[in-house]
């Protein structure tokens, strides 16, 4: 009967203690590159919203397709208007896991992948990337770093005949996104 | 009992924890939302494609640091008055031609130099942007500012130019527009215009006018666009003129289709006017009575090149 009192404490304990331990950024980093013998356009966004549980070691992200930047506004207007179309398709999203088991305390960096849900213009796709997660101060920072390969035509994402030499069919495309434990915001 | 009790608790317990990873993922989705709902209202770009409807001047302003080079052609009409196929419905009897260089200084200011054939026009062009429409709606509507000034830099074919103040006009505009969705824009634009000099002397030397113009996007990168402007002038409006060859004033109108095709914005279009400036369109549309014979084909390229 103790026994089983002590067991179900025990029970009740881990719960508590596995209770999603959340981690958030706000300035995550989204680049890409299109590498074409006529021109390279690069895009960036600093204020990519992602979440991170650790215990369950589920990740997402969503990227605003506006929040991209250029080295000049009428691609920005080209991007937005013909190619992602973001009128339509505002948000770019990612919604995976983590599948290695990690020990969120100890610092380190750790090659890792992930497999999950890839939503860019409408477009629903399961991929799974490698990447490395770097634990540092003791936990209280994660750093998600990967790298992949975009193919366009996965997302239909179109390119015109005319400028066909302009934009390359594979964009590579780096993510990096610095994680801290999320702090409930007191409603004011 | 107790025994039942505890039981019932630890499988509640299991349940508990079966369930715990997809609801840690729904959390997670909950707690996504409610972070990027709170992001606030951004600017409303891409109202038309290019800073030209038809006639019109269109809300949007050259990009930062980008040099616009725009080059119109607008050919003589179709069918009456020098058309048919004699001209090949207009086209050996071009009207104007505006060669112009804008350039974008940020994204709310533009300046620009243009010429065009009709009286050998020189003009000097600034837009301002005064207001943006955001997408949350807080700001329902762009407003765009234009003014310019032409110099007709012609030889004098009469008495005409004897002041050298009469070879100036100007034209000050203010664009109200509001895109609705991404396929359909619409503006407004109250102009005034001041030609130093008229033709006809009881004509009006300040001429305010209402214009309208549209855009409907029928692909990504093409759409019908259209404008018009009418003109209160009691000159115009009149039947009795004490000069008598007054010609039928008429209010320019304009249908075309655009497609983007990279740096380029080609347009191809038909209008009633002849000029290609909002000085030269406004008061010099004239009418033979068959408003689709004065129909004359045009078009425009824009090409951007980034400084």
């Amino acid at each position: 009967m103790k026994k089983n009192i002590l067991l179900l404490l025990l029970l009740a304990a881990s719960i508590v203690g596995a209770k999603a331990q959340i981690y958030m950024a706000k300035n995550g980093e989204i680049s890409f590159h299109s590498d074409s013998p006529l021109e390279d356009i690069d895009g960036k966004s600093k204020t990519i919203m992602s979440l991170f549980n650790t215990s369950s070691r589920d990740m997402m992200f969503t990227a605003k397709i506006k929040s991209f930047d250029f080295k000049d506004q009428l691609m920005k207007e080209h991007f937005n208007e013909n190619y992602l179309e973001s009128d339509k398709f505002p948000d770019a999203t990612y919604k995976g896991k983590v599948n290695e088991t990690i020990d969120f305390t100890k610092d380190g960096a750790y090659p890792v992948t992930t497999t999950g849900k890839m939503n860019i213009h409408g477009v629903e796709r399961d991929i799974t990337e490698k990447g490395t997660l770097t634990i540092s101060g003791g936990g209280k920072n994660i750093l998600i770093h990967c790298e992949m390969m975009v193919r366009l035509a996965d997302y239909k994402i179109e390119i015109p005949k005319l400028v066909v030499t302009n934009i390359a069919e594979v964009i590579a495309v780096k993510v990096d996104i610095p994680f801290v434990p999320y702090v409930k915001e007191e409603k004011k | 009992m107790n025994k039942k009790f505890i039981l019932t608790i630890a499988s509640a317990c299991a349940l508990l924890f079966a369930f715990a990873p997809a609801k840690a993922q729904d959390d997670l989705s909950k707690l996504m939302e409610e972070q990027t709902k709170a992001v606030k209202g951004e600017p409303v770009i891409a109202t038309f494609k290019t800073t030209r409807i038809i006639n019109a001047q269109s809300v949007e302003t050259v990009k930062k640091r980008t040099l616009d080079f725009r080059i119109a052609h607008r050919f003589g009409p179709i069918g009456t008055n020098g058309g048919g196929k004699h001209t090949l419905y207009g086209f050996d009897a071009s009207s104007d031609i505006r060669l112009a260089f804008e350039y974008g200084i940020n994204e709310k200011l533009t300046v620009g130099l243009a010429r065009c054939k009709s009286r050998e026009t020189l003009q000097g062009l600034i837009k301002y942007r005064l207001l943006q429409q955001t997408t949350d709606g807080k700001v329902p509507l762009a407003i765009t500012l234009y003014a310019d000034a032409g110099l007709m830099a012609e030889k004098a074919p009469d008495t005409r130019y004897s002041n050298y103040a009469h070879r100036l006009n100007y034209c000050t505009q203010a664009i109200i527009a509001r895109k609705f969705s991404s396929g359909l824009s619409l503006q407004v634009m109250p102009t005034w215009v001041h030609r130093n000099f008229v033709s006809y002397h009881d004509d009006e030397n300040d001429l305010l006018s209402v214009g309208m113009g549209g855009r409907v996007k029928i692909t990504k990168r093409s759409a019908i666009i259209f404008d018009y402007f009418q003109t209160f002038s009691n000159f115009r409006k009149s039947k009795v003129s004490y000069t008598y060859s007054k010609p039928t004033f008429a209010p320019p109108i304009g249908l075309g289709w655009e497609v983007e095709t990279g740096g380029h914005v080609f347009a191809i279009m038909f209008s009633n006017s002849a000029g290609l400036m909002e000085s030269d369109f406004i008061p010099n549309t004239t009418t033979k009575g068959n408003i689709l014979e004065d129909m004359r084909f045009s078009f425009s390229i824009s090409r951007n090149f980034p400084l």
